[in-house]
């Protein structure tokens, strides 16, 4: 791997006594875009100002570009090279235009060079006509766009993303990710976007780290994150439906069988002894449901069941399947299958599907 | 009407005429008062506005251990009687008293310390309230933007514009309408330390109504001048 843009050591905050971010590293490659996820209150923002230098550190450094930041690089000079964009657009009084050239006239860049900037960046976020309008006069979603392009038109090497759009409406966020997606990767801007959203994750991000209560609980693909979270914890706050308890009944070499409920269920990948509690999940589109008697699919792990409840889930249905005495299964089904509660199913589990978690 | 009614508003009527001839006809004593008025007035806000805005910036936006005693000391200040404040820096100034070696006693300069001591706490505590008011993470935007420390305070300068122009016009209107402090440290002297506001406690008590009214009318003026000129521009930038 090339030098890291960004390498944070140890770094944590201390607010009045209380560690609200405990120590942690942190590194960014050139071009990359990592997402903070976590619920309210996780530390999320904590982390993201505290990476962009905008917070005292009780421990730990920066090391921008392997310059280390208050020694090698002052901080406002690091400042400098970075640029952030936060929840509301915090805007200042006066034009569009003052505003996103504010940033290229604190780093004294030439007036004439600021304005061919700002307009290329106003164009290119599809708001050039609204350069000489007072920022009180925008909508929501304007006004967001200008705070995108104040940060974009520094061109930095790393933007700071925090949720910049929750609060907008979502036809408007969706375009507004699209459009920001492609220009990091035309531009090769690396950056950190906090979001609770993984959609948002996921359309953007290529690493993720999870948060929750100041301390970095995963840092994954986000691929593996949906689909191997490593704690129940993680599980949970990832919005994974499935999060189930059993025994570990039979190893043999890569073979593993779990008692779930009183269903043998095999599983591929893990690792356990015979006796062991484990917990293990399954997203719920890789369940597949079937009518009861339906053979067809896979032979293994296959349970019957009852429906329990059904609930419209987008273009798809969330289905409760209660299997054995007390376990409940979430699977997604395709609108066309008629599914009702109380209805006997079949419901089958992927072994490869299966993921048991460490902790 | 009884004869001393009659009189009574006869002599009124005279004096509010001889006030419009001694403006119209341009007396140097009047103008002379009104211009130490308005000197002494601009050379104690103007100064109080340069050291009260960026402390008042600094104590907003900066969390520092005692803060709020600040803040209440501030809040006193706002409160000063004038009289108090003249008479502690007469007792100052007096010739054989601790600032007595300035021989400030009874000069311009007495008065603009005076007034500035009373307007101060004015520009700080509007300010604070006026810093106060913006969005908290805006510091944060500033400085993500690359704004140095400087650049900053002129930022936030540049964003409270308008409460900071109220502030202002509070603290004028309240230094060129206050008599206590400048008659104690200035004195009343002719030509010097007499402002509209002590002439027209003099010439009222000496019975010269003609004089006092002129210069209540053009204390009211000024105010009105000034005041109105400072909400003129704010309205235009509110509808900016």
């Amino acid at each position: 791997m090339s030098q890291p843009l960004l390498h944070a050591e140890g770094i944590s905050i201390r607010r009045g006594r209380r560690l609200v971010l405990e120590p942690c590293d942190v590194t960014i490659s050139p071009g990359e875009v990592v997402g903070l996820y976590g619920p309210n209150g996780a530390g999320k923002s904590t982390l993201l100002q505290a990476l962009a230098g905008l917070l005292p550190l009780a421990s730990g450094h920066l090391c921008f570009d392997g310059q280390r930041v208050g020694r090698d690089l002052a901080a406002v000079a690091y400042r400098r090279q970075i640029a952030a964009v936060f929840q509301e657009p915090l805007l200042l009084r006066g034009t569009v235009g003052y505003n996103v050239a504010l940033g290229l006239s604190l780093r004294g860049v030439p007036s004439p060079e600021q304005a061919s900037r700002v307009a290329s960046w106003l164009t290119r976020l599809q708001i050039g006509h609204l350069m000489q309008r007072r920022v009180g006069t925008l909508s929501g979603g304007e006004a967001q766009r200008v705070s995108l392009a104040r940060t974009l038109v520094l061109e930095p090497h790393l933007v700071f993303l925090d949720e910049p759009f929750a609060s907008l409406d979502a036809p408007t966020r969706f375009r507004l990710v699209d459009e920001l997606a492609a220009i990091l990767t035309e531009r090769r801007m690396a950056a950190f976007f906090v979001t609770h959203d993984l959609t948002e994750a996921s359309a953007l991000c290529t690493r993720c780290l999870v948060l929750e209560h100041g301390r970095v609980l995963q840092e994954s693909a986000l691929k593996d994150l949906l689909h191997r979270p490593r704690s129940r914890r993680v599980a949970e706050i990832t919005g994974m439906e499935n999060i189930l308890d059993a025994t570990v009944s039979v190893q043999h070499g890569d073979r593993l069988e779990l008692d779930w409920d009183g269903q043998q269920v095999r599983v591929t990948a893990g690792s356990g002894h015979i006796g062991n509690r484990v917990t293990f999940t399954v997203r719920p589109h890789d369940v597949h449901l079937a009518p009861d008697g339906d053979e067809t699919g896979p032979g293994m792990n296959r349970f019957r069941g009852h429906v329990e409840r059904v609930r419209r889930h987008g273009y798809t249905q969330l289905v409760s399947v209660r299997i054995g005495q007390t376990s409940v299964l979430q699977a997604l089904a395709p609108m066309h299958l008629a599914v009702t509660p109380g209805m006997a199913v079949t419901v089958t589990l992927p072994p490869q599907a299966l993921w048991i978690m460490a902790d | 009407m009884p004869e001393a009614a009659w009189q009574y508003w006869q002599d009124l009527g005279d004096g509010l005429l001889g006030a419009f001839v001694l403006l119209l006809t341009g007396d140097p004593e009047t103008w002379s008062v009104i211009r130490q008025s308005l000197v002494i007035s601009l050379s104690a806000t103007v100064p109080s506005v340069l050291v009260g805005v960026p402390i008042g910036m600094w104590m907003a936006l900066t969390p520092f251990r005692g803060r709020t005693a600040l803040l209440t000391a501030c809040n006193v200040g706002y409160g000063l009687p004038p009289v108090v404040v003249g008479l502690i820096l007469s007792i100052l100034l007096l010739r054989h008293g601790p600032l007595g070696f300035l021989n400030l006693r009874f000069t311009p300069t007495a008065m603009v310390v005076a007034q500035f001591i009373l307007s101060c706490p004015i520009m700080i505590n509007l300010t604070v309230a006026a810093v106060q008011q913006l969005n908290p993470k805006l510091g944060l935007q500033m400085q993500a933007l690359g704004a140095s420390r400087w650049q900053m305070l002129w930022l936030f300068v540049r964003e409270t514009r308008l409460p900071l122009l109220a502030a202002y016009m509070a603290a004028f209107g309240s230094i060129i309408s206050e008599v206590g402090a400048s008659v104690m440290v200035g004195g009343n002297l002719p030509g010097s330390t007499r402002v509209l506001t002590t002439a027209i406690v003099m010439e009222t008590g000496m019975g010269h109504y003609d004089r006092a009214m002129a210069y209540g009318m053009i204390l009211l003026l000024l105010v009105v001048v000034v005041v109105g000129t400072f909400t003129l521009i704010q309205q235009r930038e509110v509808r900016l």
